[in-house]
């Protein structure tokens, strides 16, 4: 009850900012594992893979910043913000497809 | 040097001798000496050459000059990797070809092939042939090897790190048997 209470008197932007960072942290949790696991083994494929979760935390570090602060032009971002996402999904599928 | 600084010494040297890859702690516990006086002995035995050591996270793992060449490091980092321990317990307890150790590993033949060459190149295993097949042996004796693992273990991110590896080598295109 005292939980709910409190799930619902916090503001709902300070749980989404709590996501974000979440979300963020756990980005570059796996960056820096891809980046071990890249030292350890000298799989070149996984560079891919680390520089897709370093682009995944770099999107939600800018769409949360752009949020706040609101430099750049909406329409802008949001070209950026999918730009990002493809080149995510492009390094992904290098990794995937790569020969060792 | 007196002669008991120097019995000392050949002491901590036996020891690293026999446990290839133990750490400061241990050496301490087993051979019941105070922390000074074993690090006095271990900068010795370094300056002379008798031994070397690499530091890995928290600890200082030594091992004796000679028993692997120059590929302690790259022993170190094979060891940190749960898939290379597995494959080596494997091929510890019988001659495996390839598809033996891909079947009771279960992981991919590509993921097989790729940690057996690193092996091979460090010349911790070694390749035979038979017949149409490759057969694997240790190419170090096994007390080293068993030494060395129990010594030697690879911490919880190194544990993730080589599970990331292994999902990307098993997306690799199977490579044939040898």
């Amino acid at each position: 009850m005292i939980l709910s209470k409190l799930f619902l008197e916090t503001e709902p932007s300070g749980i989404e900012t709590g996501i974000e960072l979440g979300i963020v942290a756990f980005a570059l949790v796996l960056f820096a594992l891809s980046i071990t696991a890249y030292r350890n083994t000298r799989i070149k494929k996984i560079l891919f893979a680390a520089a897709a979760f370093a682009l995944f935390a770099i999107q939600l570090f800018i769409d949360s910043i752009e949020d706040y602060l609101g430099f750049l032009d909406e329409e802008i971002t949001g070209i950026i913000l999918k730009l990002v996402t493809f080149a995510i999904l492009v390094l992904f599928f290098v990794a995937i497809v790569k020969k060792k | 040097m007196n002669d008991e600084s120097n019995s000392n010494t050949i002491r901590v040297l036996q020891y690293i001798q026999e446990n290839p890859g133990c750490h400061l702690r241990k050496i301490k516990r087993e051979l019941d000496m105070s922390m000074g006086t074993i690090q006095y002995h271990l900068i010795l035995l370094e300056k002379q050459g008798k031994v070397s050591s690499e530091r890995q996270n928290l600890h200082k793992y030594y091992f004796p000059i000679g028993l692997f060449e120059q590929n302690e490091k790259d022993i170190l980092k094979i060891l940190n990797q749960e898939t290379a321990r597995e494959i080596l317990l494997v091929i510890l307890e019988q001659k495996p070809t390839q598809t033996d150790i891909a079947n009771i590993i279960k992981i991919s033949g590509a993921s097989v092939n790729w940690h057996i060459k690193r092996l091979v190149d460090l010349g911790l295993i070694l390749e035979q042939k038979d017949g149409k097949f490759k057969r694997y042996t240790l190419g170090i004796d096994s007390k080293h090897i068993v030494s060395l693992m129990k010594n030697y273990h690879p911490n919880i991110w190194n544990r993730w790190s080589n599970r990331l590896a292994e999902m990307f080598l098993s997306l690799s295109k199977e490579e044939k048997e040898q």
